[in-house]
């Protein structure tokens, strides 16, 4: 496992990964570009070209205001940080029942799961709509946070195979002293979890960060816009302003990137503590 | 995108409006907006300066306006800026009441879904339905005083009712840049379609794009039926297509109207490549000279403005669309006001549309139109092109029956612009009166 | 007092407990909507008049006769084909950046970032790479002196579905690397380590060990893929709007231009269930052929 620093197939490696880097940057090389210009220099040069000065920030301290981020910035966080703990002790929980119990309606309950995610979201939005309405969700952060909190099928899946790969013995010794089946959950199997539980963490967050749509249907007050709406202070029907809106795609995906630095700690700390033990 | 005849949304907004508008009242029975002769060029007026002379919302059948509502538009751009001025210009006229905005993207299928629910704004953009379930949705406008004063009254307009008021007037014409005609060896704006054609062939030749279209965009490309109208000499051109099964005929007035689109196409004088043409970049190269022209709405002169085109390089003239030496013009109506008929709130919805047309000074924000016939742009621009003394034509809305056909057999007016120009105008017609024919007939209409 | 409980009772009560929330979760806002969809499939209706007819089974017979739809659903099978691609691809990087390596780090987010960011963003940018004449992408074939590779990405029916596929695989890519990454840290290091003291490489300990440890996961990112594919919306609908000529209309930018655009929702609903039967169909062959390569 050491790594030889020139050892041939390690160079390989850097190579290939080097290729990738390469390709993944070049499409956002514009938004960098542009990021840093004045709206006359962005209408009037290639959108190629270097900015005059990589030093002009007026872009990002004028999206911070006009956006209102810092409302955007709130409200996100609310959302998120209600919606995933949720989502997270439930998608565990549905988990746990799944992986270790047998009971009748298991595999209806879970056919079900996989059945619906077959059903693309957008077309039955009617329905879904009338559904939060009714529930007095209609205009208020819970509409959001409602509709994160269910399990999907990459969730279920993701604890489950972590779960068949956390031995029995464990929950048995747990019982052999005592434990109750919450208590085996809340200490044995919910810490097990975490890596799973830190990607899903991930992603689930930058699925509710970008999400247009949710927003944009059920929650349109002002007060509630959150961080993808609050890009569309730069966009019109027809048109948008693309040095400003650089510059505000570039701000908010910082967050997402620290977020991820952090939570990929715990992805890989099974690794370092010597794996599921 | 549903919006099939109407004028584009509005463009990137230039703040403080450089012009003022100006309140002299326009008895033209054509209803064609003529311009104020005013050479009021540069002098800035704030919103509420503007208002007119008009009632104010208040005597609006005696109720007190007080209260809150909902208003929903489609201009996100602005949600956060002039919008909340107008709205607190409001405010501060009606103590007591509150009006929140909801800026929205994807507008129509954002709202079409809360339809489906019930669950509509006071205050609203107009999705439009089938006529006689406007009703069902929307809050008759008439006693707001202002039918006899605005354009496209019969638009949004059932059993006699009016449901909506356009929230500007746009008139198409071929917008140009001065510099780029300049650099061409061009002095004068083409008179005729020969001239027209001349003019594109010494742009090529300068290797300058002659006409931009963002043909990528589709959109862009709608305003390319207009001389189909004009040839045919009105907008029923649309409408009456029910009474035939062969509504698309290379000598006829589609024929004819697209060919005009489809020459310029064939001759290389659109962009090198069509499908990469967006009106993101479109709008950067007509203002850098790198397009010539684009015909297009007015309210497209301040998205030129905006890309750092001076106002004195910008034309816009009627389109040449024969030899004649006489033009006519179209004139597009775009989203409607409207009130819902769910509102609990009505007469403060209602002062708030009277207000937003009257007093908030939105058309000299954004130097737009106003549908109200006493307010006048005096830009410049659009002086130019009232001296032309064009013919004006009003959009019509399509009639139920010509939606049910169109609706069924999913014709999609953009696309079917875009196949004729690139593609065998017979073939092309043909598939599409097919299609049209078999539809027609198993409709019964 | 809980732990008193006999074992068979706490299972009683853990799991309707435990699925209480989960179930009423997805009954309101996937289960009715479903349901709903294949009511609205049997009727016609606009989308806004308070009214609707029964129409019984005239939406899916005009789903079968439309040929339109179904040429725009062959679309979705070069989306899929670049779907498995990308798929092998996470999975590659996955293995990739779970071993030693300095800086894995810094690789992890580079290849994870198209997924963080906006997919307002994704169009725009990649308008201007595959813009034909001064797109990055054209103007790099030509700097190769590869001039009759330039062609117009967007405006050629062959490819331009090619384009739309790639630019889905670099923006999803990493998701699947993710995924697998996660996957990788539930593979016991014990067997891992006993497969290395056998002897075995570090490729036959990946083949032979992790891999099948892993299958469901694999097969988790499949299905994901497929649902993905055959259900792309986004991507065409942002970038191409279907262009040219309907050359990238998927099954799905269909379907909403038929009940939004058309006002046709029992059309639509019924375009829907026949895209989920479809889906059905592919996810079987998917699992028959996974079936034999694990054999």
């Amino acid at each position: 496992m050491r790594e030889k620093a020139f050892a041939p197939l390690t160079l390989f490696k850097h190579f290939i990964l080097w290729i990738a880097v390469v390709l993944i940057v070049f499409p956002p090389y514009v938004l960098v570009m542009n990021a840093f210009k004045s709206k006359t220099e962005f209408a009037q040069t290639s959108v190629f070209k270097l900015p005059h000065s990589f030093l002009n920030f007026d872009n990002f301290v004028s999206v911070m205001t006009r956006a209102h981020l810092d409302r955007a910035y709130w409200n996100t966080l609310l959302i998120i940080v209600a919606a995933v703990i949720g989502n997270v002790a439930l998608g565990t929980m549905v988990a746990y029942v799944l992986g270790r119990f047998e009971f009748r309606l298991k595999k209806l309950i879970m056919g079900t799961y996989i059945a619906l995610s077959f059903v693309p979201m957008i077309t039955t939005q009617v329905a879904t709509f009338t559904v939060v309405k009714n529930l007095h969700l209609y205009n208020t952060l819970w509409a959001a946070i409602v509709l994160n909190l269910g399990t999907s099928v990459l969730q279920l899946f993701i604890y489950l195979q972590f779960l068949r790969n956390i031995p029995r013995e464990l929950d048995e010794a747990a019982m052999m002293e005592g434990a109750s089946l919450f208590r085996i959950y809340r200490t044995i199997i919910f810490p097990l979890l975490t890596p799973a539980t830190a990607t899903i963490i991930i992603i689930k967050t930058i699925n509710i960060y970008n999400d247009m749509f949710t927003p944009y249907l059920y929650m349109p007050a002002q007060k509630l816009t959150v961080v993808s709406t609050s890009l569309m202070n730069f966009s019109s029907e027809r048109s948008t302003e693309w040095e400003m809106m650089s510059a505000a795609i570039l701000m908010i995906m910082v967050p997402i990137i620290v977020l991820y630095l952090f939570f990929q700690k715990y992805v890989f700390a099974g690794i370092v503590n010597g794996a599921v033990k | 995108m549903k919006k099939k005849n109407v004028a584009a949304g509005l463009a990137i907004t230039l703040g403080i409006g450089l012009l003022a508008g100006c309140g002299s009242s326009n008895d033209d029975s054509n209803a064609s907006p003529s311009a104020s002769a005013s050479a009021d060029t540069g002098a800035s007026a704030p919103a509420s300066e503007s208002a007119s002379a008009g009632a104010s919302g208040a005597d609006n059948g005696g109720e007190e306006i007080k209260g809150t509502i909902t208003w929903a538009t489609h201009r996100t751009e602005l949600a956060d800026t002039d919008l909340k001025k107008y709205v607190e210009a409001f405010e501060a006229k009606y103590p007591g009441t509150t009006v929140k905005i909801e800026g929205l993207k994807d507008y129509e299928q954002t709202i079409r879904v809360r339809m489906a629910a019930n669950e509509l704004p006071d205050v609203l953009s107009l999705v439009e339905t089938t006529q006689s379930d406007l009703p069902k949705f929307y809050e008759p406008l008439d006693d707001l005083g202002l039918n006899d004063n605005i354009y496209f009254k019969d638009y949004n307009s059932y059993d006699g009712k009016l449901y909506g008021i356009t929230q500007q007037v746009a008139i198409n014409g071929l917008l140009y840049n001065k510099q780029a005609f300049a650099k061409a060896g061009i002095a004068e704006p083409p008179k005729t379609l020969d001239e027209l054609f001349a003019d594109a062939e010494k742009l090529k030749a300068a290797g300058i794009v002659p006409m931009a279209t963002a043909f990528k965009d589709a959109w862009t490309l709608q305003y390319w039926t207009d001389p189909a109208e004009f040839i045919y000499g009105s907008t029923d051109l649309r409408n009456d297509k029910i009474n035939t099964d062969t509504p698309f005929t290379v000598d006829g007035a589609y024929g004819q109207g697209l060919g005009i689109l489809k020459q310029f196409y064939d001759k290389g004088y659109l962009e090198k490549d069509v499908y990469s043409a967006t009106w993101d970049q479109t709008q950067k190269d007509l203002a850098s000279g790198k397009a010539a022209m684009m015909y297009i709405g007015n309210w497209a002169i301040s998205n030129l403005l905006s890309n750092g085109l001076s106002l004195d390089d910008i034309g816009f003239v009627p389109l040449p669309y024969d030899n004649s030496g006489t033009y006519k013009g179209m004139m597009r109506n775009d989203w409607a006001y409207a009130v819902s008929a769910t509102s609990k709130n009505k007469p403060l919805a209602k002062a708030f549309i009277k207000f937003l047309l009257e007093e908030s000074g939105d058309y000299a924000d954004h130097m737009i139109i106003s549908p109200l016939k006493d307010q006048q742009q005096s830009l410049k621009q659009i002086t130019d092109f009232m001296a032309y003394n064009p013919e004006m034509l009003e959009a019509q809305s399509i009639s139920e029956d010509v939606k049910a056909v169109e609706n069924k057999m999913q014709f999609d007016p953009f696309k079917f612009i875009q196949e004729v120009t690139v593609g065998k105008m017979q073939d092309v017609f043909d598939s599409y009166n097919k299609k049209w024919k078999s539809t027609k007939a198993a409709l019964g209409k | 007092m809980v732990d008193s409980l006999s074992y068979s009772l706490q299972k009683r009560i853990l799991i309707v407990l435990f699925l209480l929330v989960p179930i009423v979760l997805l009954v309101l806002f996937s289960l009715y909507p479903a349901g709903y969809l294949v009511y609205l499939s049997f009727m016609s209706w606009d989308g806004f008049s308070p009214e609707k007819t029964w129409a019984g089974i005239a939406n899916y017979k005009e789903v079968f006769q439309t040929k339109e739809i179904w040429q725009a659903f062959g679309h979705n099978f070069v989306y899929l084909i670049w779907g498995l691609f990308q798929n092998a691809l996470g999975l590659f990087f996955a293995l990739l950046l779970n071993s030693r390596l300095k800086g894995r780090n810094a690789y992890r987010v580079m290849l994870f970032m198209p997924y963080i960011m906006n997919g307002v963003a994704v169009a725009y940018m990649f308008n201007y790479v595959f813009n034909s004449e001064y797109g990055s992408f054209n103007t790099l074939l030509r700097g190769m002196g590869l001039d009759s590779l330039a062609i117009s990405w967007f405006g050629s029916p062959k490819a331009v579905n090619h384009v739309l596929g790639f630019i889905t695989l670099w923006k999803f890519m990493g998701l699947n690397m993710v995924i697998y990454l996660a996957a990788l840290q539930s593979v016991p290091s014990e067997i891992v380590e006993a497969a290395k003291i056998d002897g075995a490489s570090r490729f036959q300990t990946s083949m032979r060990v992790v891999l099948p440890n892993i299958t469901q996961v694999i097969e988790l990112n499949l299905f994901l893929t497929i649902i993905g594919t055959l259900e792309m919306f986004d991507l065409p609908f942002i970038l191409t709007g279907g262009g040219p000529l309907g050359a990238s209309d998927t099954f799905l930018t269909k379907t909403i231009a038929t009940a939004f655009k058309f006002n046709n929702f029992g059309l639509a609903s019924a375009m829907s269930i026949t895209l989920i039967a479809l889906v059905v169909v592919v996810l079987g062959v998917q699992r028959l052929a996974t079936r034999r390569w694990s054999d």
